[in-house]
């Protein structure tokens, strides 16, 4: 749980299921849609964000909290003697970690930063749900992808011949 | 590979996902549209036709795509792995590429902007009617924002004859006078292994009203022959291993980047500047560099003074003669230098260049495509002279705006280490110093020599000690 420091203004973020995370102004402001909340003035005390559970919200801030510029979760001081370039690759480390979710986590991931607006989020988890379709069999595609196969036998059939390119 | 990283990548967390999967039914088509495309456009488009053909609801989806990048590359199996691929599966991926394209472009939802529409494919006449077919149909009924084009031909360069050039350049043309819409509203085109006829190339430019971004490669309009360019749109050229003596960039008031490279050419000057006002980005590249007829970059830039981005990757005439041409230069990149020689001439620039942002330097001789026989050498007119005389014209040079220094092929030896000292003294603002090992090609990887870079951390504390100042901020090891 965020602790309050001198100086930095804190904002109360409530789940639906009733948790309330206090993080800096400045790491939920990495949130798009929350920025816009508080520079319209319509955060004053707490702000609930519907639909993203205390889970996945709990990691929504820990993603923030990494990427909020200049100070990091790993200390103050960092940007003054990392360079640029060494702190975008620990950074590329930190998400690969990060992202080692599961699917369901990885798919509601993606809904909460869409519907809160984090780009970085946004791409992260996109883009490691459509890295796993190349290089692999329509088989194996459908079970990364967790997509239920739907057509009726003939109508598969049909698909199957009309896109022969896909299964060569 | 990817596959195996995604195994390790799921825990124990995965048996009790497929479970929650099974009850809860299908997720990932549980997420909007909107999101499902988001992802679907990250890749090329027949990796995301490939997840689409999962399920009817994602079926929906190709239609409502924003971005189309449809490549013939990758129906074709790696190189690497054993199974044939000859003339019959050309025509088959080809044609599927035809297919796709057709499928996509006229079973689209109404009122969706697309970005972009990139097509890959062989120039074989009936597959790319059809591309273009559809290409005009998608113009004609929404915005297509890019429109892109590239072709390639049965043959690889190598293998063209002289009458290949001549059937590939006339097939083109046969296939630009029956798609007039649809090459009038392309924005860039790659063309490949094409000897046009006197007066072709501008006519496909005439064509072509709203190219942005044109390319060449191994085309021309016959050997010795002289290439005028006019077009209102155009903002990037490239042109590579054409046999043209001479390219005129006579109108072209957009154009912002050239990159000429391996010009065949007899010619002092194989590039030649009209109306350009919006120039400023220049690249050349040569392989062999004829000692008797080097490129004079000094006389070529004389009339071309706000360049302000230069990519070289051969040693320029007497740095003397460039300096007043360098003026503008923000970022200069010299590759090919030749390895084991003083490299403290290109300090030259410094001096030339006083708003020079970056600097990168590659350091490499590539002996894979290198010419070693002396004689060969002699014949072919190949420079030797491998050495730049170069004095500073200043005692104290202090360089206020370069920030970035970038150093490909650095090894541990003085050479280098009083190059980059030699920098720092005089680049008072310094941002960052990276240094980055030989290139090492899968051709050469046997018989590169060992190479000095710095690979323990011992080494390298002792390369930024030789370096003599506190830079373990400034200074990055890359490799």
């Amino acid at each position: 749980m965020a602790t309050r420091e001198a100086g930095k203004k804190m904002i109360m973020l409530k789940s639906p299921d009733g948790m309330e995370f206090e993080v800096e102004e400045a790491v939920a402001m990495e949130s798009q849609t929350i920025r816009k909340m508080i520079e319209d003035d319509c955060a004053d005390t707490a702000i609930l964000i519907p639909n993203i559970n205390s889970k996945i919200l709990s990691r929504v801030i820990e993603y923030c909290n990494k990427h909020v510029p200049t100070t990091g979760a790993t200390g103050a001081a960092a940007s003054d003697t990392v360079a640029p370039a060494a702190l975008a690759e620990d950074l590329k480390i930190w998400d690969a970690e990060f992202i080692k979710v599961n699917r369901a986590t990885r798919f509601n991931l993606i809904q909460a930063a869409s519907y809160l607006n984090i780009k970085g989020l946004l791409d992260l988890t996109s883009q490691t749900t459509i890295d796993t379709i190349s290089d692999n069999s329509l088989e194996e595609i459908r079970s990364f992808l967790s997509t239920k196969n739907d057509y009726l036998p003939e109508e598969e059939q049909t698909i199957r011949r009309e896109n022969q390119w896909a299964f060569q | 590979m990817k596959n195996k990283k995604g195994r390790r990548g799921r825990n124990k967390a995965t048996c009790n996902e497929d479970a929650a999967c099974k009850a809860n039914g299908d997720r990932l088509s549980r997420l909007p549209n909107d999101l499902l495309l988001n992802i679907l456009e990250r890749v090329e488009t027949f990796d995301a036709l490939r997840a689409c053909i999962l399920s009817k609801r994602m079926l929906q989806l190709p239609a409502m795509l924003s971005q189309i990048v449809i490549d013939v590359g990758s129906l074709v199996p790696d190189p690497d792995s054993s199974r044939e691929f000859g003339i019959r599966d050309v025509a088959r991926v080809n044609g599927a590429v035809a297919k796709i394209t057709d499928n996509i472009l006229w079973m689209r939802s109404p009122g969706i902007t697309i970005r972009k529409l990139n097509v890959r494919m062989v120039l074989r006449h009936y597959d790319v009617l059809s591309v273009g077919k559809s290409f005009a149909h998608a113009m004609a009924t929404q915005k297509v924002q890019k429109a892109e084009i590239e072709f390639m031909t049965e043959k690889a360069c190598a293998d063209c004859t002289p009458a290949d050039l001549v059937d590939f350049a006339k097939c083109f043309n046969t296939i630009l006078a029956d798609c007039l819409d649809a090459f009038a509203g392309l924005t860039r085109l790659w063309l490949q292994n094409m000897r046009f006829g006197e007066g072709d190339i501008p006519n496909v430019l005439t064509t072509c009203k709203r190219l942005k971004s044109l390319r060449l490669s191994y085309c021309d309009s016959g050997i010795r022959s002289v290439l005028c360019l006019e077009h209102a749109q155009l903002v990037d050229l490239e042109i590579d291993y054409g046999k043209f003596e001479k390219v005129v960039l006579n109108w072209l008031p957009e154009l912002q980047q050239v990159t000429y490279n391996n010009w065949c050419s007899y010619d002092d000057e194989p590039l030649s500047f009209g109306f350009v006002p919006q120039l400023s980005k220049l690249s050349l590249a040569k392989i062999a560099v004829c000692s008797d007829r080097c490129l004079e970059l000094s006389q070529l830039l004389a009339n071309f003074l706000s360049i302000s981005e230069l990519h070289l990757n051969f040693l320029p005439e007497c740095p003397k003669l460039l300096t007043p041409v360098l003026g503008k230069l923000r970022l200069v990149n010299l590759e090919n230098l030749p390895e084991g020689c003083d490299i403290a001439w290109t300090m030259f620039i410094l001096e030339a260049a006083p708003v020079l942002k970056e600097l990168c330097i590659t350091v490499w001789d590539h002996w894979c495509i290198m010419v070693t026989d002396k004689e060969h050498r002699k014949a072919s007119g190949y420079c030797d002279n491998r050495n730049v005389e170069w004095k500073p014209s200043v005692s104290i040079l202090k360089h206020k705006n370069l920030a970035k220094l970038t150093i490909y092929g650095f090894q541990a030896d003085d050479n280098f280490i009083r190059y980059v000292r030699r920098v720092m003294v005089a680049a008072v603002n310094m941002e960052e110093i990276s240094l980055h090992d030989r290139m090492v090609w899968k051709c050469c990887s046997d018989s590169d020599p060992k190479t000095r870079y710095p690979r323990t951390d011992e080494e390298r504390q002792h390369v930024i000690e030789e370096l003599g100042m506190d830079l373990h901020s400034v200074v990055h090891f890359r490799s």
